[in-house]
């Protein structure tokens, strides 16, 4: 029982991104993924995305990886406002 | 597939060649999963109810609809082939270039297809009326195959929702519709073709240390930070500048958007200046360099081809070509 009351992972989907909406170059307001079965979800954007000291996923490098078709992999929370994105990886990764 | 009707009623419309079912395109499905969440939640609902109560954890779900007005993807049905609009600045004007991404039912990107692309002015709330119609050439990044996209010229006289069709042939597949909507702003946020562009004191260095300190280039060519901006709008000299942070996405577009800039520069360096400025204050994100806010860049690569008298002559986004640009400088010069 100890065990299962332990923090969930943290919730994440992968695919590629067909949408992304920035008023500004550097914070992405939302991204809208496709997943591999063909479901399209769309995410608030945290600040934070852009300010990975290790990969920082600015708006513009974001619409790079959809023009590029390149693969995401978003980390996510549930908000107020609908979920909202925490992280975004290259690739298609493994669950934290 | 011609697109025959000039206005075509977009509310209980039969199966008509022209069938333009935007109504359908401005609002996204819902997300499939209440019936796969339901299952879940019948098979596990003694531990799961006994679990939530003791721990009060927050639980993972698949994300709503979204909420947001802006269109720019495919409707998402599964199996099919979905889009991407890749601009990022369309606005009123003549022979904008847009692009569009294709995905396949496997989410790769499409590069073997014939496309045309039909474009439609909402002008009600059923009704569009058809603007233009052309086929759309397959565009690659220098160096990428299999990595383009699909782009048709289109003048966007109004502002305001606009939908575009997209036929789509691929070799040995029937025909597939691809409809996606989008936004035409009245005025670019980016420098207006015709209009004189900022002359910004963008940074300049001579020597390789000097450039590191703003440039993310690597290597940096000199030649391209001898000038600023406003250095090169003084010398009443055509000039093209590229905005890009090459040392951030080194392998997609702004690298190779690079090697543009130092082809074009190879050809018509005589004639020409030509600069680059980094997207990032002291090269590194997030903070933004002035010169970028000045431009008012929503992305990056943008290229900006600039006449002697310091107005914009062409620009370019997303994906940049030599063979796309080459033909614009060379206007500008054989008309000067």
């Amino acid at each position: 029982m100890l065990n299962a009351c332990q923090k969930p992972a943290i919730p994440q989907a992968s695919g590629v991104l067909i949408n992304v909406e920035s008023r500004q170059i550097v914070d992405a307001d939302s991204v809208t993924l496709r997943t591999a079965d063909g479901r399209e979800l769309t995410f608030r954007v945290s600040p934070d995305v852009a300010r990975n000291p290790d990969h920082p996923n600015t708006a513009s490098h974001l619409r790079q990886h959809m023009l590029a078709g390149d693969p995401v992999t978003i980390r996510y929370r549930d908000s107020a406002n609908g979920p909202e994105a925490v992280s975004i990886l290259d690739g298609a990764q493994s669950a934290p | 597939m011609p697109h025959s009707l000039a206005c075509v009623r977009l509310a209980g419309i039969a199966a008509t060649p022209a069938s333009f079912l935007l109504m359908r395109i401005l609002r996204r499905p819902p997300v499939p999963n209440a019936m796969l969440r339901r299952g879940v939640v019948v098979a596990l609902a003694l531990l799961a109810g006994a679990l939530l109560v003791a721990c009060s954890q927050p639980t993972a779900s698949s994300p709503p609809p979204t909420p947001f007005g802006q269109l720019g993807a495919g409707q998402g049905t599964p199996g099919r082939l979905t889009g991407a609009i890749g601009n990022a600045d369309l606005a009123v004007g003549p022979d904008q270039r847009f692009q569009l991404v294709l995905l396949g039912p496997d989410n790769a990107l499409v590069s073997d297809a014939a496309v045309n692309m039909s474009f439609f002015k909402v002008v009600g709330s059923n009704q569009a009326q058809l603007r233009g119609q052309q086929p759309a050439e397959y565009e690659e990044p220098p160096g990428l195959p299999g990595h383009g996209l699909y782009v048709a010229r289109q003048t966007f006289d109004e502002a305001g929702d606009w939908g575009m069709v997209a036929e789509v042939q691929r070799p040995g597949q029937d025909s597939t519709e691809l409809r996606l909507g989008f936004k035409v702003k009245d005025k670019s946020d980016t420098p207006a073709i015709g209009q004189p562009v900022p002359a910004s004191n963008s940074p300049v260095g001579s020597t390789t240390e000097q450039i590191a300190k703003f440039s993310s280039a690597q290597p940096a060519e000199p030649a391209f930070y001898r000038l600023s901006v406003a250095d090169a709008v003084a010398q009443h000299k055509p000039f093209v500048v590229l905005f890009a942070s090459p040392g951030f996405c080194t392998s997609r577009t702004c690298g190779p958007s690079m090697d543009v800039l130092a082809d074009l520069q190879r050809q018509f360096g005589a004639d020409v200046n030509f600069i680059h400025v980094e997207i990032y204050k002291d090269a590194h994100p997030p903070e933004i360099a002035p010169t970028v806010d000045e431009w008012h860049l929503p992305s990056e690569p943008w290229m900006f081809v600039v006449g002697a008298d310091g107005k914009l002559v062409q620009k370019f986004d997303g994906v940049i070509r030599t063979d796309d640009v080459a033909p614009a400088i060379g206007s500008l010069l054989g008309a000067a």
